[in-house]
């Protein structure tokens, strides 16, 4: 794996942001070297605990950041290590959001918890694509880290992503089927394949799955889909909500 | 058992096997995304997926939980059945230019009958008969914790192949018994081990994380385990294969194995925590010796006092 440093960090109760830089960069293009809906697999250096996937907020020519959930021990470990503590990455792995969505259509963009992170990735690299963001968070702790304009807090307005949602399409005077683009937990991601059944729209999901090997041949994160059981990690992690059978 | 070594090198029966470094059957799939990471021709030899008779979808996730030292890992042998193996895998499997083990379970005789008497004229090496996967339970009683099961079963196999057919146990007080039946029935040797069954609890939800409740307990935590099977099986049983496996992530790992009397060492769960790792291994091992200035059959079985 490679080494990457780490930099600088920010840790709120629930969410860490880190910038990684390179130990050794590329010579170019460094900026593109992961695309939205891709992730990378970031481990520590010495503790026996598998790679976690990540996706990147953004990349510079040094490096990336990240907006983390801290919810077990990698993350608990991340969340305390110092800058400067060398971490290790491989990857990209995962089908970009760009090979399974149609970029010729606009496209409504929502996040929930740290699933902002591909979604505001994804925003800045298409940004003429965009009809609508929402990126929704539990509570606001997370305005301690970073200012995203798009975020509403179910703390604060009582309203879920979903809830926006809704209120967003029963407004919208747009010819054509909206087209949803969600990344965030499983359960937000089932509910909004109910509600787009509900409302008439098209529905692609980046799920989030515990993940083994990161690169498919583990089998560690499967979906069952219409067309048998596929990894999260390979295949995906972005899928047609209609294709996924969501009972298992 | 006659070796025939330089460094790292193993002559299993006129068989090359280029080191001691086995990827154990499961982590890895069948090689096609590793050998986009690591170049598969360096490795000792490669083991399939393990390969059903029929199509298993494996279990709903989650899959592999994170424990201390390891993972638990419940993924029930996906895998897409025996025929599509034969004409979608193995085709690739046997241009990896080193010796291949392609791994086989069924709780009935006859599925293993079956697919072990097509495989006797493809270009594989050797069998692993896995008795012992933690994370199926349909069919009949298993045949791998019955010492007459395996013997009459392993007997039947032999009769079907030319191929050399090595039986993974899953780590057992009566190893030594079951060894006994299975080498009598003609196995050449034996994977010691298949993970131990092991579970974690949310005790949020105070219920198993896994659906099954129960999974296979993988990492460096289970090697004493394994180590020790490894030590016990060669003390008893001088002349048999033995590929030693579980909880390897370095060199060390891997010496300790070969010295306490494992012919080859497998790598399973270290594949998956970094897929470099089964290279590294083959580099530091290399290393290890070449300052010494041992090799591998200088330290092999050593440290059983025979």
């Amino acid at each position: 794996m490679k080494k990457i440093v780490l930099k600088e960090k920010k840790v709120s109760d629930d969410f860490l942001i880190a910038s990684f830089e390179f130990e050794n960069p590329f010579n170019d293009n460094t900026q593109d070297f992961i695309k939205p809906g891709q992730f990378l697999m970031l481990k520590n250096r010495t503790e026996p605990i598998l790679a976690k996937p990540f996706s990147v907020l953004n990349t510079n020519r040094n490096g990336f950041k990240m907006l983390i959930k801290i919810i077990g021990r990698f993350t608990d470990y991340l969340s305390n290590a110092v800058s400067g503590e060398t971490f290790l990455y491989r990857g990209p792995y995962g089908t970009a959001f760009e090979k399974k969505l149609d970029l010729s259509k606009k496209i409504i963009t929502i996040g929930g918890g740290c699933g902002a992170a591909p979604i505001l990735f994804f925003n800045e690299h298409y940004f003429e694509n965009i009809e609508k963001t929402i990126i929704g968070f539990k509570n606001d702790s997370i305005r301690n880290l970073i200012n995203i304009d798009e975020a509403v807090y179910e703390s604060l307005s009582g309203k879920t992503v979903i809830d926006e949602l809704n209120e967003y399409l029963l407004l919208r005077n747009k010819v054509g089927k909206p087209i949803v683009l969600a990344c965030g937990s499983s359960s937000m991601c089932q509910e909004l394949h109910k509600h787009s059944l509900e409302m008439n729209y098209q529905l692609f999901v980046s799920l989030d799955e515990r993940m083994g090997c990161g690169m498919g041949m583990c089998k560690g994160c499967p979906i069952k889909t219409k067309s048998g059981i596929k990894m999260v990690c390979k295949d995906g992690p972005v899928f047609n909500s209609d294709e996924i059978i969501w009972e298992w | 058992m006659h070796l025939k070594n330089n460094i790292l090198s193993v002559d299993y029966k006129g068989i090359n096997i280029k080191n001691p470094i086995v990827i154990a059957s499961g982590p890895a799939g069948n090689g096609e995304e590793l050998s986009q990471t690591i170049d598969l021709s360096r490795i000792g030899m490669f083991t399939s997926k393990t390969v059903t008779m029929n199509r298993t979808d494996g279990n709903p996730p989650p899959r592999i939980v994170d424990v201390y030292g390891g993972i638990i890992n419940s993924i029930g042998l996906q895998n897409p059945g025996f025929q599509s193996f034969m004409t979608e895998t193995l085709p690739f499997l046997e241009n990896l230019r080193i010796p291949v083990i392609v791994s086989l379970a069924s709780n009935y005789a006859e599925e293993l009958e079956t697919m072990v008497k097509a495989l006797d004229t493809r270009n594989i090496k050797f069998l692993e008969i896995n008795f012992s996967c933690p994370n199926v339970d349909k069919g009949r009683e298993p045949i791998g914790t019955d010492p007459n099961k395996i013997f009459h079963t392993v007997k039947k196999l032999k009769k079907l192949t030319k191929k050399n057919i090595l039986i993974k146990f899953a780590p057992a007080d009566a190893i030594l018994e079951l060894v006994q039946a299975a080498i009598s029935a003609g196995a050449e040797g034996v994977v010691l081990s298949n993970c131990p069954k092991g579970m974690k609890i949310d005790i949020n939800t105070m219920k198993p994380i896994l659906k099954r409740e129960f999974g296979g307990f993988a990492g460096p935590a289970i090697k004493p385990i394994t180590l020790n099977q490894v030590y016990q099986v060669r003390k008893q049983f001088k002349d048999i294969m033995i590929i030693g496996t579980g909880g390897v992530i370095n060199h060390e790992d891997a010496l300790e194995y070969i010295m306490a009397g494992a012919n080859l060492v497998g790598i399973g769960f270290g594949v998956m925590l970094d897929p470099f790792i089964p290279i590294q291994i083959i580099e530091q091992l290399e290393q290890w010796f070449k300052l010494r200035n041992l090799n591998y059959s200088s330290v092999f079985c050593k440290a059983q006092s025979l």
